[in-house]
């Protein structure tokens, strides 16, 4: 008699299992088609840096206690910033945080890839740039009836 | 000079030789391009399909990170030490700075061991979740390798929301933590948790009540309670043992002497439990989670604490998700540590592996292996 208990038991938890599967058939998609939708971080984002150059003293604070060492001071006219190489850059952000005269900032700017290597040095003129308007619109949500999703932004 | 040793055959097997008893044996090479082993290579000796030898072969991912802390100041070792373990960084790096404050004496204010808290917990789930979705594959059940991968989002976005980073935080500093929480953190983790707690019970009815895992699973890699803590195993694998240690109850740290969550322990100690033990886990994590977010007092969230490690010797140690994760570290006055020494949980717990392999069949590695939890990078260090 136990073997054929067992036997029905594991039917009904398979059935239940493939249930619970079919039931997400209806559900949104996870997945966002990266280059044509784009992800909204929020403000505070680790994403590349802005110099403030009208700030920045040239002290080399951020170059020293860079972990990856990807920071070199290098000249213009008179002063001294900071170039990054983003090659090596782990976006800790301690050169953010360690900067005395807050010359540094987070972006919401988080697709820096290149094509070549050297377009990856990023000179104090360039970092100073603030980040370019792209389309970032979709957020991360949580809903009781669709579940979690990619929705887009509700407009403010 | 001579001519270099001739290196292995490339096929998988390596010889064939009687035993004593007359039976053949096959030696068989698992890994180490991640065929189901992670980057490192277990030599198995199987007899027909049971398994009668197995040696783990580590290292294939070893950075010297021991020497590379030593050679670096202790604020700039932190990236560093997230490393080996990227999808549990900030439980590593709690180790650490528990192991610094201790030297230096500083005392983190209680809003910052909350925060800490919060983190380490988010953290416990996200990578018992990359677990479970790397088991769900191995097993070949494919919608439980995209459903926790997927769910892993939602704590992944969270941890965005408050450290701005979305794996490698470096949100734990000597002293306290980098950022308070942003508004509305509080709401957006109670509704993400609950949801989840939800999704929970779904795993339960597509993975761990399905037979098709059940009779894969259960009586599969047993490892004895004697076993498991002579071999000197830790977290899940031990609990799964029916071992109530847990370092979060045992010597509480950070936040959680004021949390009230259980420590959960199975008894048979097979693959199912520690399985088990896993899911349970995630559920306490959802609680403490939401504990933390109502009861988080207010205050500073840092201290300041000197960038040098004065002359000393500490010996920090936390509740990773694999397991204890300690360091034992001497300072001697610089700014850098004399020496560092690094344990984690899959180290402890390569102890293990012959031990729930030998006896079983071939087809039955996949179950009982990934139910420890080995991470090889976070091993070999
Ligand atoms: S960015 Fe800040 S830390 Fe770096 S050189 Fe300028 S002032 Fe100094
Ligand atoms: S974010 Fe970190 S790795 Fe990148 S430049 Fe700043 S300190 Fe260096």
């Amino acid at each position: 008699m136990a073997p054929v208990i067992g036997k029905a038991k594991a039917a009904v938890d398979i059935s239940i299992a493939y249930l619970t599967g079919i039931r997400h058939l209806f559900h949104r998609p996870y997945t966002l088609r990266f280059p044509q939708q784009r992800y909204a971080v929020e403000k505070g984002y680790r994403g590349r840096h802005l110099l403030h150059l009208d700030r920045c003293t040239g002290c080399g604070i951020c170059a020293w206690i860079c972990p990856e060492k990807c920071i070199t001071i290098v000249p213009r006219g008179q002063r001294w910033y900071p170039q990054y190489f983003y090659g090596r850059c782990c976006f800790c952000h301690f050169c953010t945080d360690y900067c005395p005269e807050f010359a540094l900032e987070e972006t919401v700017e988080y697709d820096i890839a290149e094509y070549t290597r050297d377009r990856l040095v990023w000179s104090p003129e360039r970092l100073s740039k603030p980040p370019v308007k792209k389309d970032d619109k979709y957020v991360f949500s949580v809903d009781t009836i669709g579940g979690a999703s990619q929705v887009p932004q509700k407009e403010e | 000079m001579s001519a270099p040793p001739k290196p292995p055959p490339l096929t998988t097997v390596e010889s064939t030789e009687t035993s004593d008893s007359g039976a053949q044996t096959l030696t068989l090479s698992v890994g180490p391009q991640h065929s189901g082993s992670g980057h490192m290579r277990l030599i198995v000796e199987v007899d027909g399909d049971i398994i009668v030898n197995v040696a783990p072969d580590p290292g294939y991912v070893h950075r010297g990170i021991e020497k590379i802390i030593e050679l670096r100041n202790i604020i700039k070792s932190i990236p560093v030490i997230e490393r080996p373990s990227i999808i549990d960084a900030s439980n590593l790096n709690h180790a650490w700075v528990r192991s610094i404050e201790e030297i230096q004496g500083v005392e983190v204010p209680r809003r910052g061991q909350y925060l800490r808290t919060l983190l380490n917990e988010m953290n416990r789930i996200m990578s018992h979740l990359y677990w479970l979705s790397i088991y769900g594959v191995f097993l070949g059940h494919t919608t439980m390798f995209m459903w926790p991968l997927g769910d892993r989002e939602l704590f992944i976005d969270l941890a965005e929301k408050l450290t701005g980073a979305r794996i490698t935080y470096s949100y734990l500093v000597p002293g306290g933590v980098r950022r308070d929480l942003p508004p509305g953190f509080a709401e957006e983790a109670v509704k993400r948790t609950e949801y989840f707690e939800k999704r929970l019970k779904e795993y339960d009815r597509i993975f761990f009540n399905n037979p098709l895992f059940t009779s894969r699973a259960k009586g599969i890699g047993v490892l004895s309670r004697e076993k498991a803590i002579e071999l000197g195993c830790t977290g899940p694998t031990l609990r799964g043992s029916g071992v109530d240690a847990d370092l979060r109850k045992d010597e509480p740290y950070a936040a959680y002497p004021e949390l009230d969550f259980e420590i959960s322990t199975r008894p048979d100690g097979d693959s199912f439990s520690r399985a088990m033990v896993h899911m349970d886990e995630m559920r306490e994590s959802c609680k403490m989670i939401r504990q933390i977010v109502k009861k988080i007092p207010s205050g500073p969230i840092r201290r300041k604490a000197p960038i040098v490690l004065p002359r000393g010797v500490a010996y920090g140690r936390v509740e990773s998700a694999r397991g204890e994760c300690s360091f034992y570290l001497i300072g001697e006055g610089g700014d850098k540590p004399y020496r560092a020494r690094y344990i984690t949980g899959s180290y402890r717990n390569m102890a293990a592996i012959p031990a729930v392999l030998l006896g079983n069949r071939l087809a039955d590695m996949p179950t009982a292996w990934w139910s420890i939890d080995y991470w090889p990078v976070e091993a070999d260090r």
